[in-house]
């Protein structure tokens, strides 16, 4: 038996600790220290249920195409549609990303309207006060969870965060301390210190009442969910004795608040507390530092006329992965139905049932080399390690043999 | 303390033979089972979710031998997601390994003894339960409960 160690794609944690056990023949025998997401990651792609040939609908039926027609076919729809939007760029590796953002600006030249789903969120989350996951890991002794519940969408994420130094094990009490700030119960919620109830105020009202007790402001005139007075102290000495306390949450934050809004507070928690207080934003793709970074070198920077706040009219959706999908469901529910919808995925579903043509594509870190950027902007190598089909081309390739 | 039958222990294995253990059959198992030659750990279809009534019964038929040496850690592979807080919450963990210290898997296969819990598949599974705090000669290190304490899923307990 072979063991080699592998990087994972799952999630944007990027876990480097993985192993593969494989036989002589090849044959995957098992994968240690990998999550369940990316568990479920590998061995999807790696079972009978992956699509091996490009598929077009036709009368309800699935027609089997050679990837050289599916290639055809959407260099004609990208010539057709006038207005694409890109699904899921967060998804794939970064050469991959940079052959798709140049053919957007191709497609910008033939007055195309052009969108990239997600690229104005990520804009406006590199704020003044974001932190890294390294600096959160290496730093933090205070976290709030702001709705968020990584337990599901990055399981590798809390332990990181909080069991980073063993020195406190023994005593089993952690260091740092956990207030979680959501509507309703989760699987973190038991481990936490503080738990507050925020459906009956919102995310700007309950950090406005932070400052105001960081600011010894009468506890009479605080209200912070449902806590009690001794929850309010308990939670002003927390908060007063934190040097370095990390706000965690899903992008886009809570109910629509504004990036600059955020900064503001941020900068009034700083001028208030004796320590400081970032933001690490929970991206949801595994690759969405990425995005940004070859959005940035081939597009140039964020434009309203690029991606403006509502565009859901564009008249064709390219869409990276339908992993990527069941995890923005909640943002997409209307969107995708109206569009003719062009899927690179490698798994049947109820995306690649309504697609005119699912195209698979060679997977980073397992089927094609490629690079992917961490959230602490660290560069990541994703390397081949089960050669894919001939025919399923890497999405760098299906993008460069487009013909505009 | 009465006879250990080796056909009782055999009907509680798997019946695999699949030599995962280092052993030519199940039987071969059993037999160092009784002779306390073997630990139950050593087979990872008794770690697993299928065989979780079958391993609590050989570790209860076995005490005698096992003495002390029983954990009582039982994780709930249908609840476990694998996200490693086991493994970086474990005190023992953490002081022997680098990787563990540091917020990550210890490395593969395992070079330290010390080690008690691995994620395969998905699923944290113990592998080596020498070194758990719970089978200490010291009252309050057996008392250790941190791995189901901080378990996100409640998916260990100790029963």
């Amino acid at each position: 038996m072979n063991t080699r160690q592998i990087q994972c794609f799952g999630c944007s944690l990027l876990c480097d600790d993985l192993y593969i056990e494989f036989d002589t023949n090849g044959i995957l025998h098992t994968i240690v220290n990998s999550c369940f997401r990316g568990t479920r990651f590998i061995k999807n792609y790696l079972s009978d249920q992956r699509i091996r040939q490009s598929i077009q609908k036709q009368m309800g039926l699935d027609m089997l195409l050679s990837t050289e027609e599916a290639i055809s076919i959407l260099e004609q729809e990208l010539l057709k549609a006038q207005s694409i939007k890109f699904y899921g760029i967060g998804a794939i590796s970064y050469q991959d990303q940079l052959a798709v953002m140049q053919k957007i600006v191709e497609l910008k030249k033939k007055n195309k309207t052009v969108y990239v789903d997600g690229i104005k969120e990520i804009f406006d989350f590199f704020i003044l006060f974001q932190t890294t996951i390294g600096q959160a890991i290496n730093n933090a002794d205070l976290f709030l969870f702001w709705e968020c519940d990584p337990t599901h969408s990055h399981p590798k994420l809390f332990g990181k965060l909080l069991f980073s130094r063993g020195m406190f094990r023994l005593s089993g009490k952690e260091m740092k301390k956990l207030i979680i700030v959501q509507k309703q119960d989760s699987d973190l919620t038991r481990l936490k210190d503080i738990l507050i109830d925020r459906s009956s105020q919102t995310t700007s009202q309950i950090i406005k009442n932070f400052i105001n007790l960081l600011e010894n402001k009468s506890l009479d005139t605080i209200t912070i969910g449902n806590l009690s007075r001794d929850n309010l102290r308990e939670l002003k000495a927390f908060l007063e004795a934190t040097e370095y306390g990390v706000l965690v949450c899903n992008t886009p934050l809570g109910d629509y608040f504004q990036p600059d809004e955020l900064n503001r507070y941020l900068a009034r928690l700083n001028a208030s507390g004796k320590g400081r207080f970032v933001f690490l934003p929970l991206t949801p793709t595994s690759n969405y530092f990425g995005m940004y970074a070859a959005y940035t070198k081939i597009v140039g920077n964020y434009s309203e006329s690029v991606t403006p706040l509502k565009d859901g009219y564009a008249d064709l959706a390219i869409i990276f992965g339908g992993e990527y999908l069941r995890d923005e469901f909640s943002r997409h529910p209307l969107e995708i139905p109206e569009k003719k919808v062009i899927l690179f995925d490698n798994l049947k579903s109820n995306y690649s049932n309504h697609a005119r043509i699912t195209i698979p594509y060679a997977i980073p870190g397992i089927e094609c080399d490629g690079t992917a950027i961490r959230m602490d902007n660290v560069n990541v190598d994703l390397s081949l390690w089960n050669s894919p089909n001939e025919n399923i081309y890497t999405i760098q390739k299906i993008f460069n043999k487009i013909s505009l | 303390m009465g006879t250990i039958s080796v056909m009782k222990i055999y009907q509680l294995t798997p019946k695999t033979n699949c030599k995962e253990c280092g052993r030519s059959s199940c039987m071969a198992f059993a037999a160092d089972l009784a002779k306390g030659n073997a630990k139950i750990e050593e087979c990872p279809y008794l770690l697993g979710s299928t065989f979780t009534q079958q391993k609590k019964e050989l570790e209860e038929y076995l005490a005698p031998l096992l003495g002390d040496r029983v954990t009582h850690i039982d994780i709930d592979e249908e609840k476990c997601d694998g996200c490693a807080v086991c493994i970086l919450a474990c005190p023992v963990e953490a002081r022997y390994s680098d990787n563990v210290m540091s917020g990550k898997c210890p490395k593969y296969p395992l070079q330290d003894e010390h080690l008690i819990f691995q994620i395969y598949e998905g699923k944290a599974k113990l592998v080596k339960i020498d070194h758990c705090r719970r089978l200490e000669n010291d009252a309050e290190a057996r008392n250790c409960s941190i791995c189901q304490s901080y378990c996100p899923q409640e998916a260990i307990k100790i029963y």
